[in-house]
């Protein structure tokens, strides 16, 4: 109960909706995709309209996440607040994850919005070709992004130009992740690097759900798989990391 | 009185980085005191002293390399969560306020991480204990260092600690607000609440410690009650004198006469202050003094806490 209620005053009271950059990250940018792809599909009408609504969609939850969850940790050095954090009664753990559900929860809300941009005011027709896949898919997808935004708060914390690394990743997870061009279509280089992360899996599950070609069920449970590792990974993580913390009076220097 | 923290032979080094080379600097030479129920108990040193590194430890935020420390009868490595549920404390400065939530939210919000349910009249009643009722729903970002300060305490009292430390609660802050933070600290102790604190204004700790340790370079140079500590060093009387006409070269001859200080005052005429064994009348050090300028007025105090303080760690 309290963890819920500390989810709640999460992203009623810490969720900055004032900041301008995430207004544009979550208002504006899916704008900017979506005309970009309303020109797109006037010059050649046969691409699958539906796929790249939904990776207009993850860009900006992808971005808002790649932000505020890496940000989470590193924020609460900067204010004097980590200490206090860590002294009281909640592990680490719980807060980053109660952090990362919020930050993704808001990225689900991006994902919606852009549905509602595509169908409001460009007036594009969404379909799927399987509409339970398609929100298990994206259920996974967003497990996906909690566990990707607990990595990242942790190990931008590590970092005191987390910002330049931030803007360095933007992109290349989302070109990774399969976003754009399909993981096989990659260079045999990448491909294992693409399966390392997690939202690989529920994008691939997500497109094959919304295209109607034969469902493997393979990558949703990859992707729950995955995600869950990087769960366990981030919980030793994080213990180890605070117990460095508290050996080596680095707890709140920046 | 049972003893709420025991402390002993705590030890604790940093490695820093010199010119690029790694080196240990020991922040606690191995340091021992104990701690009764309900006292306000004064940690005072220089800064790096190891003050700090002391409260940390004490808070669990920092394992200390060797020693004991138990807190309610818990030892700090093994019961680390039994422990922060019975203790809080705020670091000094403005620091560690969430800016955008209002004092209401702030104390909410700890009260969450403290798995407490506190419902909001209680919450007001500890912004009332703070003085910042009025302010319990304004945004936190326009608030003065002094009501941050005071929003701390009222976050420290969330979780009804058994124990509390205030490192530097009155850093920065002007007069009457530290004033009123020192009102705060004395109904804390008034309420059996153990007081861990520590400060560079000596007035504010012989004011309301029960007992101090001054600590230097990572050693406790003597601990007891403020009266004890000014008596250690009573064997000086401190004098400060009005004069004129003062032979300067005369007075630093005078053998009995230490920690000379001269400053020039308005219409020329010269203040001094020295201290003067406390064996002598006050009429043989004005006859001594005499000599070598026109008194006009001479003044004598008792040892203050500050005095003995600077006496230890100089």
């Amino acid at each position: 109960m309290i963890a819920l209620r500390l989810l709640f005053f999460n992203l009623i009271k810490f969720t900055d909706l004032r900041n301008k950059f995430y207004q544009w990250i979550i208002f504006c940018q899916p704008l900017i995709f979506l005309t970009i792809l309303y020109f797109m599909l006037k010059v050649n009408p046969a691409i699958n309209i539906d796929k790249y609504i939904f990776a207009v969609g993850i860009i900006s939850a992808w971005s808002f996440i790649l932000y505020a969850s890496g940000t989470a940790l590193i924020s609460e050095k900067w204010g004097g607040t980590f200490e206090l954090i860590l002294g009281s009664n909640t592990s680490l753990f719980r807060i980053v994850l109660t952090k990362s559900v919020c930050n993704s929860l808001i990225g689900l809300l991006n994902i919606c919005l852009t549905i509602l941009y595509a169908q409001i005011i460009y007036g594009f027709e969404i379909h799927t070709s399987n509409l339970i896949l398609s929100i298990s898919s994206l259920i996974v997808l967003i497990y996906s992004l909690i566990s990707l935004g607990m990595v990242l708060a942790v190990l931008c914390s590590l970092f005191n130009n987390v910002f330049e690394y931030q803007n360095l990743m933007v992109f290349p997870f989302l070109i990774l992740s399969g976003l754009f061009i399909p993981v096989n279509d990659l260079p045999l280089i990448f491909q294992p690097i693409s399966y390392v992360i997690p939202m690989t899996w529920s994008i691939k599950s997500l497109y094959d759900s919304l295209i109607g070609i034969e469902f493997s069920y393979f990558y949703l449970l990859g992707g729950i798989l995955i995600s869950s590792f990087y769960f366990v990974l981030t919980y030793i993580f994080i213990s180890k990391i605070e117990l460095i913390f508290r050996k080596t009076n680095k707890i709140g220097v920046f | 009185m049972s003893s709420i923290i025991k402390v002993n032979n705590l030890y604790h080094e940093y490695t820093i980085k010199n010119n690029g080379k790694k080196e240990k600097k020991v922040a606690l030479k191995g340091i021992n005191f104990e701690v009764k129920q309900g006292e306000v108990f004064g940690l005072l040193g220089p800064n790096g002293a190891g003050k700090t590194t002391t409260i940390k430890i004490l808070t669990t935020l920092l394992i200390p390399k060797n020693g004991n420390v138990t807190l309610l009868d818990k030892d700090i490595l093994k019961s680390p969560g039994y422990i922060r549920k019975n203790i809080n404390f705020m670091l000094g400065g403005e620091r560690g306020i969430y800016n955008r939530l209002t004092p209401i939210e702030y104390l909410k919000y700890f009260s969450l991480l403290y798995k407490i349910k506190i419902p909001d009249n209680k919450l007001m009643e500890l912004l009332e204990l703070v003085g910042l009722e009025k302010n319990a729903n304004e945004e936190t970002i326009g608030f003065s260092k002094g009501m941050k300060q005071r929003l701390h305490i009222a976050r420290v009292l969330i979780n009804n600690p058994k124990i509390v430390f205030l490192d530097e609660p009155t850093i920065g802050l002007d007069p009457v607000i530290s004033e009123e933070v020192r009102l705060i600290i004395s109904r804390l102790s008034k309420k059996n609440i153990t007081v861990i604190l520590t400060t560079h204004y000596m007035q504010e700790a012989d004011d309301l410690c029960d007992r101090i340790a001054i600590i230097d370079e990572g050693e406790i140079k003597i601990i007891g009650t403020p009266t004890f500590i000014k008596s250690t060093h009573s064997d000086v009387k401190f004098y400060e004198v009005t004069c004129s006409n003062l032979d300067e070269v005369g007075i630093f001859s005078v053998e009995e006469i230490r920690n000379l200080a001269i400053k020039t005052i308005e219409g020329g005429l010269k203040l001094i202050r020295f201290e003067y064994p406390v064996t002598s009348t006050i009429k043989e050090v004005q006859k001594e003094i005499n000599q070598f300028c026109s008194i006009i007025k001479i003044n004598i105090r008792d040892v203050t806490l500050e005095d003995a303080y600077i006496k230890l760690v100089r």
